[in-house]
């Protein structure tokens, strides 16, 4: 499990953030209609888009707990590796939770001067400057040894494949910033979205091609 | 991150990373690329790895060093390498590893 810490404050985000979206909805006579200021008028949208918000904190708490269950025992790298991630979920968790805020106070009508655009740009700047933060450490972070043979890299090949995977990790940020700052809006998500998929599966790759090569270690 | 910069401004310890860079390699190994002698060469190691750089994997007698740098470290170490930081000046290890002798 992830450090407690870290795991008890997105618990509590969680809870929080889900308490205020049924508190918003219970302000609205239909929930499938709650109002919406955008730039091009008022439009309705569905009140589960409050839920998107909790549900990606929910998400960040089993991503941080997955290399515990593709662990195959307990150990002290997992353990240094929680340590050294731990800034990662309650970064994460604030800027879900600054969202969410942001989400709620428009549709009550607050807000009015901030452009939405600009907002959803300083978000997208800001979640690629954590990616490239989060980039820079994967070579540092601990080899875990998997419960999966597949997985299962020796200390060299495993150097290679995070060394690779933090490169991409940073460029991604490095293009999810230059996106933010340069592409239309509505580009800017599929843009992403599609250069996550190249990456990881670049990542994925890579680690096959690591595993294949013969080991030069003893 | 001051054990970063120190341990990336001497040309041999970046020349050891280079090397690395290639595949993991034992002291002995290491050894054949330099003229100095052996001791120096582990004051060298035991600076690298205080900084976090490398990763010492011991079997049996061997200890085997493996590169363990992040991004910004390896763009320093490339930055570090391109400018030739220590180069006209190389650092007495004496000063560098803080040991009398």
């Amino acid at each position: 499990m992830i450090d407690r810490k870290p795991l008890w404050f997105l618990i509590l985000l969680c809870l929080a953030m889900t308490a205020a979206a049924v508190w918003r909805l219970s302000l609205l006579p239909d929930w499938t209609q709650m109002p919406m200021p955008t730039p091009r008028g008022m439009v309705t949208r569905s009140g589960l888009v409050l839920f998107i918000q909790p549900l990606c904190v929910l998400f960040t708490i089993a991503a941080l707990d997955a290399p515990k269950w593709l662990d195959s025992r307990p150990n002290e790298a997992l353990a240094t590796l929680y340590r050294r991630i731990r800034l990662v979920p309650m970064a994460t968790g604030v800027l879900l939770a600054l969202m969410q805020a942001f989400l709620i106070s428009r549709s009550l009508g607050h807000g009015f001067g901030l452009n939405p655009v600009a907002i959803a740009r300083i978000g997208m700047t800001v979640t690629g400057i954590m990616i490239i933060m989060q980039g820079n450490i994967i070579p540092k972070l601990p080899r875990v040894p998997s419960r999966f043979a597949a997985l299962n890299l020796d200390p060299w090949q495993s150097a290679r494949s995070r060394r690779f995977a933090g490169r991409m990790t940073v460029v991604l940020g490095l293009a999810e910033i230059a996106g933010a700052i340069l592409l239309p809006l509505r580009a800017i998500t599929v843009t992403v979205l599609m250069l996550t998929l190249v990456f990881c599966g670049a990542i994925i790759w890579n680690m096959v091609r690591v595993k294949r090569e013969p080991s030069p270690l003893p | 991150m001051n054990l970063v910069f120190k341990a990336l401004s001497d040309p041999t310890r970046r020349q050891i990373l280079q090397l690395l860079r290639k595949k993991p390699m034992n002291a002995g190994e290491l050894s054949e690329h330099f003229a100095i002698a052996k001791s120096t060469l582990s004051a060298h190691f035991a600076i690298l790895r205080e900084a976090d750089l490398v990763e010492a994997h011991k079997t049996g007698t061997v200890i085997t060093y493996i590169l363990k740098v992040s991004v910004l470290e390896e763009a320093l170490l490339a930055f570090a390498e391109t400018v030739g930081v220590g180069l006209s000046r190389p650092m007495p290890l004496r000063k560098a590893t803080g040991k009398a002798r």
